[in-house]
């Protein structure tokens, strides 16, 4: 199976390093891509933002970005650290930069799927 | 088809094989509730370990209390169901999960989550995303350390368990401390009943353990602790004290059954051979039960004490006057530096005297103790407690510098002196600077060394042979004329004889008590001289106390003599007398008797009769025969000459003697040495031995056997041996011949006999031919005829035949031919000529061998041929008469 790198890299992904930190193995990496996938972790988010569950949310966003961590998407790593860190002992955080803060989230998680598709279909 | 199935089963057996191995690895447990992150850190350390992946903590929880070899936790922090804190608590209830390292990986990077991590039991902290080399090693270093700590602690726990066990491991019984204590419930509970306490070791367990090693001797704790649990009974409590000492507390009513003796035979049969395990008890029985328990046990030490040194006694009980003595032991060492200082030690003389001439060979120093209240200490007070307290050492120094002062008083004093012995005890062999600091004594006077000898105890030699071999070897490279001191009292003083290079033996009677009326002890005493006259060693025998013993030793050629029976230990005045009264001994020891007893002494290597043994011209040996082997004492050089061989190839067959002959061989020499040990005379035996060297063939040889001597079972023979090879070898061909001559004789048609003739004739061989001529057996003929060859010729020719032999005998004619009709079994006869050669003829005595015929036919035609003449005849008269 071929997996479209330029597909990834356009969507955040640092293949390179990705593909690294599980020693090289291309079949286990597209595998992780496939469960990333299947996940859906932005629903789970989606619905904390929903009804201002800031802890949930939390979780969630803590979940991203250890997933983001692991699978080196960078941008949305970073973008979900920053979210985190606002939200972490803080119950009631500043709505707007939340919500700020958790387009950009969405929109990078959103990217890194879209790209997955893209590279996978290939 | 079949190729596939067997494949699939080798298959099977693979996976079966891998599940097995998997389920033995060393097993991480990864807990994270997204895969994603669960694939990545199994990639990291699938390649070294089994893995097991939980998706939240209650998942991991259980995977935990049911596996055993899980060796880490990699934990991530937020789960669902129960997260990574939750995991931590439930694992630090738990003793055995408590000690798996748990490592948590997340992805928050923040101090406090960190911090409360670590101080729920986390060992490390690693995020996410982890690095893959990093996060291998990290967990693989806490597992070590993890594992490391885990050992540490088992070892400190068992450690822990050990003493505060009631058990001793190493005899699996009771400990001293748990001793105490039950032996204490155990008294307390019994007011009534009354107890003993014993204390047991072993004799010279130490010496066990140098010879058979320290496991050894561990075994034999152990045996000896599987016996006491054996033979325990109610009532009974026993215990492991330390080394080789035990304890055993028992009502007095068991101590008939206490089964210590039979206890130590049963171990000395089993155990080895070669070692004579005896124990010894110490027994105190409890009087008092509200003394500690601990010095019960070192009374029973006391009473155990005093069974030391001697041999016939091994069981020792405490009385009070054990205790009173400690407390004198106590005064005395008090005592004993004023003493010294106050001058209250004296030395004695004991004169030693040649008593073949009555001249005044030397003295020995003795110490006494002259106590300003008490009066004269006994020696035997005073000097075992000083060679246990070490003040032996000041105080032998102290007597050898006061009798060299008195020898030093002589000289000036113009008196002849003789040498003094001085003591020296085991313990002065243990002082490095002996040597210098006698050496600077004698100089302080000025007295040359040989003037003062320097006694040492043979047992000194068995405590340390090393240090005493070379403490007396620098004495005696100062001058200093060394004797050993107590000889044979050791157990092995052939030995110390061998490797001590000592001046004088001094045997003391004590230890050879009832010698002179008992045999074995008598020839002990004699052997003991001889071998030391041998060794050009002199001998002086001490405790002197009949006139009979001193008769002995002179008997035997032992001429020094210390003892009562001559002069008892004395003042110094009172020497002074002898030394005027007496003149000193010139022969200085070296008188030597050559060969005491008369015996023919065979193994003494300077005897005639070796001289003799040596140069006699045939092979001899000396025998020895124990009933089974017999062994070469010596072989002279001729024995090995005339065997053909070297004296270097027989070295290892020397000894045993059996390896050199075959079974039936091997019998006959011992019938031939048995017959000449109840006869008394020389046997005889011709033997083959077993090639040696570079024969191949084996070797004949007449044997000539004659009894010397006998010691207990062992009987020693003298052997001369000649060599019969050539000779048994024309013996066989002569034989062979014999057979060969037998087979033509047997095979040929006629008779053939042998007859001696010796004042009656005899028939000495016959063959088998003859017997059938006339319808006999073979036998059957020899039977009937062969003490009445004339029963064989016809009544009617017996007399004739009688006289034409003793014809033959008489007249030297050697060859004799008769006629004569020779009984058939059936009662008929046939006509034989007999041709009689006589081969062998001195005095009366002749021997013949004969040639029968039978010779019917020629008898018929002769009767015809003479029956035609006679009617010839008749015709040829009848014409002349008609």
């Amino acid at each position: 199976m071929n997996i479209n790198t330029d597909e990834l890299k356009k969507a955040g992904f640092d293949y390179e390093k990705g593909l690294n930190r599980i020693g090289g193995d291309t079949a286990l990496y597209e595998l992780l891509l496939k469960l990333f996938l299947e996940q859906k972790l932005i629903e789970s988010a989606d619905k904390a933002l929903e009804i201002k569950n800031y802890s949930e949310l939390f979780t969630s966003l803590h979940t991203i970005k250890g997933t983001a961590g692991n699978l080196d998407i960078t941008e949305l790593y970073r973008a979900a650290c920053e979210l985190t860190e606002l939200l972490r002992n803080n119950s009631s955080p500043d709505d707007e930069k939340t919500a700020l803060l958790y387009n950009r989230v969405r929109e990078l998680y959103i990217r890194a799927e879209n790209g997955i598709i893209a590279s996978l279909q290939q | 088809m079949d190729q596939i199935i067997k494949s699939d089963d080798n298959d099977d057996i693979k996976i079966e094989a891998e599940r097995e191995n998997d389920s033995k690895r060393k097993t991480i447990l990864i807990a994270d509730d997204i895969e994603i992150n669960r694939l990545i850190l199994r990639n990291i350390f699938e390649d070294e370990y089994r893995i097991s992946e939980a998706e939240n903590g209650v998942v991991a929880l259980n995977i935990l209390r049911n596996t055993e070899n899980v060796v880490a936790v990699l934990l991530d922090l937020q789960m669902p169901e129960l997260d990574g804190y939750g995991v931590m608590a439930e694992m630090q209830k738990d003793e055995r999960l408590k000690a798996i390292p748990v490592v948590i990986i997340t992805a928050s990077t923040d101090e406090e989550s960190q911090v409360r991590a670590l101080s729920a039991g986390a060992y490390d902290v690693l995020f996410k995303p982890v690095n893959p080399t990093i996060a291998l090693h990290r967990v693989k270093s806490i597992i070590a350390r993890a594992e490391a700590i885990f050992v540490r602690e088992q070892n400190l726990l068992l450690t822990k368990q050990l003493r505060e066990s009631e058990i001793d491991e190493k005899t699996g019984i009771y400990t001293f401390n748990a001793f105490c204590e039950k032996t204490k419930k155990m008294l307390l509970a019994n007011p009534d009943k009354e107890y003993l306490i014993l204390r047991f070791d072993i004799d010279n367990f130490k010496m066990y353990n140098d010879i058979f090693g320290m496991e050894a001797g561990d075994i034999l704790l152990r045996e000896i602790g599987n016996l006491c649990k054996a033979t325990s009974l109610p009532g009974m409590l026993y215990a492991h004290y330390g080394a080789d000492h035990f304890l055993l507390c028992l009502e007095s009513e068991l101590m008939k059954r206490f089964p210590q003796g039979e206890l130590l035979k049963k171990l000395a049969s089993e155990q080895h051979r070669d070692f004579d395990i005896v124990g010894r008890v110490g027994v105190y029985v409890v009087e008092d039960k509200s003394i500690p328990i601990s010095l019960m046990c070192d009374r029973a030490l006391l009473a155990l004490r005093t069974t030391k040194g001697d041999y016939s006694q091994r069981i020792g009980y405490y009385n009070d006057d054990m205790r009173l003595a400690l407390l004198d032991e106590q005064t005395i060492t008090g005592e004993m530096i004023p003493a010294l200082e106050g001058k209250q030690f004296l030395v004695y003389l004991q004169p030693q005297y040649n008593q073949d001439t009555m001249t005044l060979y030397g003295a020995e120093a003795l110490v006494r103790w002259k106590h300003p209240i008490k009066g004269m200490i006994s020696p035997g007070k005073f000097i075992p407690l000083f060679e246990r307290n070490g003040f032996i050492s000041t105080l032998d120094m102290y007597i050898l510098d006061q009798v060299c002062r008195l020898q030093r008083g002589w000289i000036d004093s113009g008196l002849s002196v003789v040498p003094v012995s001085v003591n020296l005890s085991r313990r002065d062999i243990y002082n490095p600077s002996l040597c210098e600091d006698v050496t600077t004594i004698l100089e302080k006077y000025d007295l040359s060394p040989e003037l003062i000898h320097l006694e040492i105890t043979e047992s000194a030699y068995m405590e340390n042979p090393r240090l005493m071999i070379d403490t007396v070897k620098t004495l005696r490279s100062k001058g200093f004329h060394v004797e050993i001191d107590d000889f044979g009292s050791g157990f092995s003083s052939l030995n110390t004889l061998k490797e001590l290079p000592v001046d004088t033996l001094k045997l003391d009677m004590k230890f050879m008590a009832d010698t002179v009326d008992n045999r074995r002890g008598g020839s002990i005493l004699s052997s003991i001289v001889r071998m030391a006259h041998l060794m050009k060693l002199p001998v002086i025998a001490e405790g002197v106390e009949k006139k009979e013993q001193a008769d002995f030793l002179k008997s035997i050629g032992c001429y020094y003599i210390q003892g009562y029976y001559f002069d008892r230990p004395m003042p110094v005045i009172e020497f002074e007398e002898r030394l005027r009264s007496f003149k000193p001994d010139t022969m200085r020891g070296r008188r030597f008797t050559e060969d005491v007893e008369g015996a023919t002494d065979f193994l003494s290597p300077s005897s005639q009769a070796t001289l003799l043994f040596n140069s006699f011209v045939g092979g001899a040996g000396i025998l020895e025969y124990n009933g089974e082997n017999v062994e070469g004492l010596r072989f002279n050089d001729n024995f090995f000459i005339s065997l053909g061989i070297s004296r270097g190839e027989y070295d290892d067959k020397q000894l045993n003697l059996r390896q050199r002959f075959d079974d039936s061989n091997w019998q006959i020499l011992l019938e031939a040495i048995n017959k000449a040990i109840e006869t008394r005379r020389e046997s005889v035996c011709e033997i083959q031995s077993k090639p040696l060297g570079k024969r191949v063939e084996p070797i004949w040889t007449r044997v000539r056997l004659r009894f010397l001597a006998q010691s207990g079972t062992r009987k020693i023979l003298y052997m001369a041996v000649d060599n019969i090879d050539s000779q048994m070898q024309l013996m066989l061909r002569v034989e062979k011949l014999s057979k060969q001559l037998e087979d033509i004789m047997k095979s040929v048609p006629g008779g053939i006999l042998n007859y001696e003739y010796s004042d009656t004739l005899r028939l000495t061989y016959a063959n088998e031919a003859i017997a059938e001529m006339f319808g006999y057996r073979y036998k059957e003929y020899i039977k009937l005829f062969s003490e009445a060859p004339f029963d064989t010729v016809y009544a009617e020719d017996q007399s004739e035949t009688r006289s034409a032999l003793r014809n033959a005998v008489y007249s030297r004619k050697n060859f004799v031919d008769m006629k004569f009709r020779h009984v058939c079994k059936d009662g008929s006869y046939h006509w034989v000529r007999l041709c009689v050669r006589i081969n062998y003829r001195q005095d009366r005595t002749c021997n013949g061998t004969c040639i029968l015929m039978i010779i019917d036919e020629d008898v018929i035609r002769q009767e015809r041929v003479d029956a035609l003449v006679k009617q010839l005849k008749q015709n040829n008269e009848t014409p002349q008469l008609l």
